[in-house]
């Protein structure tokens, strides 16, 4: 371990750090109106210390440390920021929560350690770092899911941690695999190794992929190891919901595209074996997860089935660049690959809008159920407009971030010669669309059940106002989000 | 010069976000910083303007900007772009100017309102809209624009939403143009079928710079370019109110007055002659579309101006009244004058601007838009009533104001044109000269004559305050003299003798003609002072031979008031008798008993599924545990021994 080492990891450090400060001073010092803070300018901090590792390095070059085990690459650091964005937008939103709850300190820094994970997560290329990465960003989300400490959550918190622990226990058996065939736990020379196994090797190798997905598919909550996330999604706290539905899905597409292109690649046939098991955990989770949404009741489950259906057409996107590595090489996949990061973007920003709405209105109305949202637009116009667009947004229609989300991820699905399965996406979208806009029509056409308007504070409204102009300004002008995904992943094609 | 442009296109935009999402929401009381926002934006526009019209009329060319890629779906490529040639130029300065003017005239008529930031904000997304319809460089865009301008008309027709009737002018305003609108979208779909063609000769259909080479090079058959150009005439049509769409302009006027200067007489409905200009060549390479174009707009002319006769309203007069030179500036294009055209448009954003500022200012004092509530007028409301004259006069086109030196290009296009509907053409318009300065002065006369008939009291009467009185002059100015300068018949200092005809028209044809050697120059002038005579005795005098006469023609009068019947045809007829209970009828049925049971049966399966699914999520872990390795067994299962 040297200098160079720790300057490249220096941003998860500093999260450590963070934690770990947020913890001590309520400790020793005991003054709860300043945790917030500190913890927002630290995190500023660390934003502008990933910026400025990111404006340093060498454009199209990755620097690798402690023997191999990290990388630090745009890729990576995309992630760093996108995560210390969300957790600064998780702390944001978790205002009236934190207020009300005894444990403040812990609850920053679970999610800081949790973030930390995630970003070790998407920079390692080693086997053991990587699995460790995994772990710490699963458990403190688990004692999170559990922090109301009542029935429900402490139920859900059980649920989670045993499910993850059953996952955990496929991923690791599916990596001894790799270590048992490769010999090395690094991720290039399994690279090299797969590339030149036998045919006698090859089942094996097919069943630590499959081993492998499934580890990552629990992450992502493609279907059927999706069972976790309903629960899970209405038993947490809702700001912790937001947390699993945009960073921990988030990393867990991150694994899924460092994993492809640092090693399946190299070879066809697990390519191949990839892009078909994916395939039905795509159209799995794209018709499960529209289903079954239009059934629910309560926001929380409704937002979980349909952030399966979610996944669902992301997996459009990682099939279609599996695809064309195998038909046209590696170099061809790289709009595809920029589509899923563009997706990602935009899902987040629609989900970050999503929950600020969603948090201010059940906290008013104290309330999960959808049929409670009625007449919202006479109760607040603005959460009601917000809430409309966000729908149109997931929908995929313009002129929102989330059409072109779709756009894309169907333009890398013909490109691919995957017609047929862009035609399932569209199907899908139809039926979306039934309990979407079904909010819609409760929010504006029914009658309020009171006449109470609704109070948003200005730092409320300030965030709804800021999200939302992000959902319709990159569903006009979706240029800058095009190149900045470009730019993230060019440099592991 | 790109980022000129741009900045013209963003600086209303950007006007608009600021008020609508910052002032708005947050601060609701700074209402005049909020207007002066606006001003200054549009300001900036205007004067950008005016630098780009001088820039071009020096060095005359055409330029369209690199596009900058917006979607590629599959090989389609949609790029966004801006064009600046003579037409773009002189739509900009029209609509930014105009924009200024009524904007800094609506910080006095709408003071005190409660929606005075969200009047401007829309008024600010108005000229976006314009502004980008002007400068769209391919159909697209174009169309993107162009029902953007439709729905900032929509917001502010419908800008006091507690009317009713405000809401259902909106809402038919909405529809009726909605219908035109299609015409135009089915020929820009037209247009892709043709890709082949465009292909062939390495052009791009959704450009227009290729559209109007391919016309004008013959790429195209004459069958495609009739139907191309019927659709974006029937676009047009809507927009520009022409017969038979023209029943929604009059409900307009339910919006606030400066928005009825603005959109419903200088620059919205000037956006269908736009974009019959912009596609010019297209329609000069088809005879039929040519002849359309004058049959239309020269009926036009006469029905509306006859329907103005009657109108008791003093903003459906001048709504009618704006119907009607539309019809003028379309049977202008029929006739190969595309610079009369844009001449005319040009001139008459000004006076008929003026006109519907006046007409606001004297409901400021009086309340009311109704004449036989008025009268009197001209001693209270000096400024407004002077305006008024001036802006009249150059609608009637007496020498030498603005209105007399496009209105007699026109004439003179149509009389040099040759063909039996040009001719038909040219008198419609004429007897419309006589027609106009009747119905021009009957609304003075009314307004301003005699003795004042109002419900108020008159003390209460006032001259408007000068932030509205100033714009009012400055428009009169522009009335009396701008149709002069900008195309004088001699050369005059620095400006070339038929500037403008020269500068919009030098890509077509037909150029300047001599205006003072024809007959009708003199005739039209002849017979306007005859119709500003005859309102004078059966108005002003009373003279008791000319209203016995007048009386007799009690049953046309009837006709009139009534517009012809087409609100009473479309409405009772189309709408309910055939449309409602005719087809709509036979699609409802077909509706519930098939379509509905399909559909029925397909929502009924898909939520069994969800129920049948559901039943797994019932919360117990060993389930989900036991899915979970159910689910990497079969995979498992499938990959290893298939």
């Amino acid at each position: 371990m040297n200098l160079q080492d720790l300057y490249s990891i220096s941003p998860q450090m500093c999260m450590i750090a963070l934690s770990m400060l947020l913890i001590l001073y309520d400790l020793f010092v005991g003054k709860n109106s300043l945790l917030r803070p500190i913890a927002f300018i630290g995190l500023f901090g660390i934003f502008v210390l990933n910026l400025f590792l990111w404006l340093n390095i060498d454009l199209g070059k990755s620097t690798y440390s402690f023997t191999n085990s990290f990388v630090l690459d745009e890729f990576g650091l995309f992630f760093n920021s996108f995560f210390i964005v969300a957790v600064i937008f998780i702390i944001y939103i978790s205002k009236d929560y934190i207020e009300s709850s005894k444990a403040k300190s812990e609850y920053y820094s679970l999610i800081l350690f949790s973030a930390t994970g995630m970003m070790l997560l998407t920079s390692s290329i080693e086997l053991i770092s990587f699995y460790i990465a995994l772990e710490l960003t699963t458990l403190p989300v688990v004692a999170l899911v559990a922090f109301n400490r009542n029935n429900e959550s402490s139920e859900s918190g059980a649920k989670f941690l045993i499910l993850s622990g059953i996952s955990s226990a496929f991923l690791l058996y599916g990596m001894v695999i790799f270590f048992g065939y490769t010999g090395s736990t690094l991720f290039k020379d399994i690279a090299i190794s797969i590339s030149q196994t036998s045919i006698l090797n090859e089942k094996a190798l097919v069943l630590g992929s499959i081993l492998l997905i499934s580890g990552f598919a629990f992450k992502i909550s493609a279907a059927p190891f999706h069972m976790w996330s309903p629960d899970v999604y209405n038993g947490a706290p809702i700001p912790i919901t937001s947390y699993l539905a945009i960073a921990s899905k988030v990393a867990g597409f991150g694994i899924f595209l460092r994993m492809i292109y640092s090693i399946f690649h190299t070879n066809s046939i697990l390519i191949q074996n990839w892009s078909d098991i994916l395939i039905a955990l795509s159209i799995l989770s794209m018709f499960l997860g529209n289903l079954i949404a239009i059934r629910q009741v309560n926001i929380k489950r409704l937002i979980a089935y349909s952030s399966i259906s979610h996944t669902g057409f992301i997996l459009v996107g990682i099939i279609s660049l599996l695809v064309l590595i195998s038909d046209k090489g590696i170099g061809n996949s790289l709009n595809s690959a920029s589509s899923v990061i563009f997706y990602i973007l935009g899902y987040a920003i629609t989900n970050f809008t999503l929950f600020t709405t969603v948090i201010i209105i059940t906290n008013n109305i104290k309330s999960n159920l959808i049929e409670d949202f009625s007449g919202i637009s006479k109760r607040s116009p603005l959460l009601a407009f917000t809430l409309s667009i966000v729908m149109i947004s997931l929908i995929g229609l313009p002129p929102t971030v989330g059409f072109f989300s779709k756009a894309y991820i169907f333009n890398a699905a013909i490109s691919a010669d995957l017609i047929w399965l862009m035609l399932v996406g569209l199907i899908n979208t139809a039926i979306s669309a039934y309990y979407y806009l079904r909010i819609v029509k409760i929010v504006y056409l029914e009658d309020p059940i009171s006449n109470l308007s609704i109070k948003i504070t200005m730092s409320q409204r300030i965030l709804i106002i800021f999200t939302l102009i992000g959902v319709l300004i990159f569903g006009i002008f979706p240029r800058p989000l095009i190149d900045l995904s470009y730019t993230v992943v060019n440099i592991l094609v | 010069m790109d980022q000129l442009l741009w900045t013209i296109f963003f600086s209303p935009f950007i006007s608009f976000v600021i008020l609508f999402f910052i002032f708005k929401p947050f601060f609701g009381k700074m209402v005049r910083l909020s207007s002066f926002i606006s001003i200054f934006a549009i300001g900036l526009s205007t004067l950008l303007s005016i630098l780009i019209l001088l820039d071009l009329s020096i060095n005359q060319k055409v330029i369209t900007f690199k596009p900058n890629e917006f979607l590629s779906v599959g090989n389609l490529n949609f790029g966004i772009s801006l064009i600046l040639d003579e037409l773009t130029v002189v739509m900009l300065v029209v609509v930014t100017s105009i924009s200024l003017l009524v904007q800094i005239f609506s910080i006095g008529y709408m003071s005190g309102d409660k929606g005075y930031i969200r009047y401007f904000a829309f008024l600010s997304l108005f000229t976006t809209a314009m502004l980008g319809l002007v400068l769209a460089s391919n159909i697209i865009q174009l169309f993107i624009f162009w029902e953007l301008v439709g729905l900032s008309s929509y917001l502010l027709i419908g800008f006091w939403h507690h009317k009713p009737s405000a809401v259902a002018a909106a809402k038919k305003a909405f529809i009726i143009t909605r219908i035109g609108d299609f015409g135009l979208l089915l020929a820009i779909l037209y247009l892709f079928v043709q890709k082949s063609e465009f292909a062939s000769n390495s052009l791009n259909p959704i450009m227009i710079q290729d559209i109007i080479i391919a016309a004008k090079e013959g790429y195209l058959s004459d069958f495609v370019i009739t139907i191309f150009a019927l659709g974006i005439f029937t676009g047009a049509i809507g927009k520009s109110a022409q017969f038979p769409l023209h029943t929604w302009l009059p409900d307009a006027m339910e919006g606030p007055t400066p928005v009825s200067a603005l959109i419903h007489a200088a620059t919205m409905v000037a956006a269908g002659v736009f974009l019959v200009a912009r596609f010019f060549p297209v329609f000069e390479a088809s005879l039929i579309a040519m002849n359309t174009l004058i049959v239309v707009g020269g009926i036009t002319a006469l029905f509306a101006a006859s329907i103005a006769l009657a109108m008791n309203d003093i903003k459906k007069v001048l709504a009618y009244s704006t119907i009607s030179q539309l019809g003028y500036m379309m049977l202008a294009l029929g006739v190969g004058g595309l610079s009369a055209a844009i001449f005319h448009l040009f001139t008459h954003a000004f006076f008929k601007a003026l006109l519907f500022l006046g007409a606001g200012s004297i409901s400021h004092s009086t309340g009311t838009f109704d004449m036989n509530k008025m009268g009197g007028l001209r001693k209270i409301m000096p400024w407004t009533y002077i305006t008024f004259i001036i802006g009249s006069l150059s609608l009637l086109g007496i020498f030498p104001l603005s209105g007399f030196w496009s209105k007699d290009e026109i004439l003179s296009a149509s009389w040099s044109s040759s063909g039996i509907i040009a001719n038909i053409g040219f008198y419609l318009a004429f007897i419309t000269v006589f027609i106009t300065s009747f119905y021009m002065f009957r609304a003075i006369f009314l307004t301003f004559h005699g003795e004042f008939q109002g419900d108020i009291s008159k003390g209460d009467l006032h001259e408007s305050p000068k932030v509205m009185i100033i714009p009012l002059c400055i428009l009169s100015v522009a009335s009396i003299f701008i149709g002069f300068i900008v195309n004088p018949i001699i050369s005059i200092a620095f400006i070339p003798s038929h500037w403008f005809s020269d500068f919009i028209g030098h890509t077509s044809g037909k150029a300047h003609v001599n205006i003072f050697t024809n007959w009708f120059v003199y005739g039209a002038t002849l017979i306007s002072f005859l119709a500003i005579l005859l309102a004078y005795l059966i108005y002003i005098s009373k003279n008791s031979l000319f209203i016995k006469v007048f009386d007799k023609f009690r049953f046309a009068r009837q006709i009139l008031i009534n517009k012809y019947y087409f609100d009473y045809i479309y409405e009772e007829v189309i709408v309910k008798k055939i449309f409602l209970n005719g087809i709509a009828k036979g699609l409802n049925w077909f509706d519930t008993n098939i379509v509905d049971r399909v559909f029925g049966f397909i929502g009924w399966l898909s939520l069994n599924i969800g129920i049948l699914l559901r039943q797994m999520q019932n919360g117990q872990l060993q389930t989900y545990g036991g899915i979970l390795s159910l689910g990497i067994i079969l995979i498992m299962i499938f990959f290893i021994f298939f």
